[in-house]
């Protein structure tokens, strides 16, 4: 075009491009670099990608015995669910043991948190089409100054402020199991620190095995209500709600049926479009796992039982739904599984040595948030090079690995499964 | 004359003063034009500076397609306006101008997402000469330090 469009127009025409395409034209010129990485420019790029491009990739992670990492993987959710060659390098090291736990995943942008081998503080936001990332500054309640505590993570979209937030709800331990109302602290990427929000919800969820789902703008975990009476204790379940918007607390009914069920082997997540309950007859050694989702969202009555998936052939866990209405699962062996409930045929999609507990299913997209806050992240084959001159890098000599995953894995959530059921039922 | 004219009908006068005769409906597709027709100061013929009369004939055109359409499937529309905007670049600069400045937003929705389909895969320089009309002298001089920066790798 022989003359200068406004930059309104040019607005207009780049916030359609890819990722790919953005950060290769911020040195196309001065007027482009400066445009692209305003944060107004990448909110308007998010809620064009979001809401105009089809959600047919699908993210996977999972920890691979064979290589001792994490892999994450993009997959098109097709038939023959075909890798796109894109094996996302995993860039943070020095977490506690084998694999960070995923948060959630929205907007492009990963939450992951070293908690599920013992107690560390480490989050980090991660940008993997960018590769960008932030880790986040260690929140006020630590152990080291209130003592033996457990907490939960939310990771969501603020649509008013166009701005990311994680919320951290942090149950001291009492005499008598956790102490309620918890400590609550929300971080915001704009404001890059943590804050204090008051609060008086009177929830209580279940330590590592929560999951969030985050919908209409409010993450959700399962969680329980604890009464005592002449020290008898009794709870009910329900599904605890953070608005990201105005940062309140909030609850939704769970089906009837779950309502006496033990939280701990249920599962919040988001199946379809809707928010959605997965629960499993026990946690560990599961036989079964039912599909519960809430059809109209705030309206109890609209729970329903989607189907039941029997467990004992060999499937583990309940990971997602695909644009086919198949589900995707995790084997027992390790392999990531497509079920079709009509015929209740089960496929291996992905033939990978990983393991159960450390697969992570979601529907992948791609923005630029982070490209101002972030630090850019060394790519895993940079950061092998240096280790390798250093100590050599351990091969795979070492066979014992293999089960010390797994081992671990069961050994941390059998002292959660005592811990919780004895707190629940008591002794 | 607006007493000769039928009813629901403006006059719309291109730069180089051709005349158009449309109904108020499609005209107002422009926001531009339907605030002047709102504010009541569009009682005679519109004139439309800065659009030529080859460029408004095409902007009638998509809009009277658009206004037709409304009940027609909605993928017949999409293939009208992956047609309507497959243009030389003159013509696609011309019709952004006018519908950025007459405010037709279907009709830049349509031409910028044409434009980003169009250099998505295309290189910087390409985006630089192509697109921009940079001289290549600019670019030796001007950019020179920004070329270097560039030559790293994004992939």
């Amino acid at each position: 075009m022989s003359d200068y469009l406004p930059i309104e127009v040019t607005t207009e025409i780049l916030k359609r491009l890819p990722v790919k395409s953005l950060l290769r034209f911020r040195c196309v010129s001065k007027t482009w670099m400066s445009l692209i990485t305003t944060p107004d420019f990448i909110t308007k790029h998010l809620i064009t990608q979001t809401t105009c491009t089809p959600r047919n990739h699908t993210l996977v992670r999972y920890y691979s015995k064979l290589h001792r990492k994490e892999i994450y993987s993009v997959h098109s959710d097709n038939q023959s669910f075909d890798d796109l060659n894109a094996q996302i390098e995993f860039p943070f090291l020095g977490h506690s043991r084998f694999y960070f736990r995923v948060v959630g995943f929205v907007n492009g942008l990963l939450c992951l948190s070293d908690d599920l081998f013992g107690y560390t503080d480490t989050i980090v936001l991660w940008n993997p089409s960018i590769r960008r990332s932030l880790t986040l500054p260690i929140p006020r309640f630590t152990f080291a100054c209130s003592g033996p505590f457990m907490f939960v993570l939310g990771f969501g979209f603020d649509s008013k402020t166009n701005d990311h937030k994680v919320v951290r709800v942090a149950y001291a331990q009492g005499d008598d199991g956790y102490i309620v109302p918890p400590e609550v602290e929300v971080f915001t990427i704009r404001s890059g620190c943590w804050r204090d929000v008051k609060t008086t919800v009177p929830y209580c969820v279940t330590e590592s095995f929560w999951t969030q789902a985050f919908l209409n703008g409010s993450v959700h975990w399962v969680a329980y209500k604890l009464t005592v009476k002449n020290k008898e204790r009794s709870f009910r379940s329900l599904i605890m709600s953070f608005d990201m918007g105005s940062e309140e607390f909030g609850d939704l009914r769970i089906p009837e049926s779950l309502v006496s069920m033990s939280p701990m082997n249920m599962s919040a997540a988001v199946f379809g479009d809707s928010l959605s309950i997965f629960h499993y007859d026990k946690r560990i050694w599961t036989n079964n796992c039912s599909i519960w989702v809430m059809k109209e969202y705030g309206v109890a009555e609209s729970w329903s039982n989607l189907f039941n998936i029997d467990l004992e052939g060999g499937l583990g866990m309940v990971l997602g739904c695909r644009r086919n209405g198949d589900v995707l699962l995790a084997a027992k062996g390790g392999e990531l599984v497509s079920y079709n409930c009509g015929t209740q045929a089960s496929t291996n999609i992905l033939m990978m040595c990983g393991t159960k507990d450390s697969y992570y299913v979601d529907s992948y997209t791609e923005s630029l948030v982070l490209l101002i806050e972030g630090n850019e992240v060394v790519g895993r084959k940079a950061r092998d090079a240096m280790s390798s001159s250093e100590d050599g890098f351990p091969g795979v000599e070492d066979e014992g690995e293999d089960d010390e995953v797994e081992n671990t894995e069961l050994w941390m959530q059998s002292v959660i499964v005592q811990f919780t059921s004895a707190l629940l039922n008591e002794l | 004359m607006s007493s000769s004219l039928e009813k629901n009908m403006l006059i719309l006068r291109s730069s180089d003063g051709e005349e158009f005769i449309v109904p108020e409906v499609v005209a107002v597709m422009s926001k531009a034009i339907k605030n002047m027709v709102e504010d009541e100061c569009a009682s005679n013929t519109i004139p439309v500076p800065n659009v030529d009369a080859n460029i408004l004939a095409m902007v009638i055109e998509f809009c009277k397609k658009h206004d037709e359409s409304e009940a027609e499937a909605a993928s017949d529309l999409k293939t009208f306006d992956s047609e309507f905007v497959n243009r030389g670049q003159e013509a696609l600069y011309d019709l952004i101008t006018a519908a950025n400045f007459r405010d037709v937003k279907e009709l830049l929705d349509a031409l910028c997402q044409n434009v980003a389909e169009m250099i998505k895969g295309k290189s910087v320089h390409h985006i630089r000469i192509q697109f921009l009309g940079y001289q290549l002298f600019e670019i030796l001089t001007s950019n020179f330090i920004w070329n270097i920066w560039c030559d790293r790798d994004f992939d």
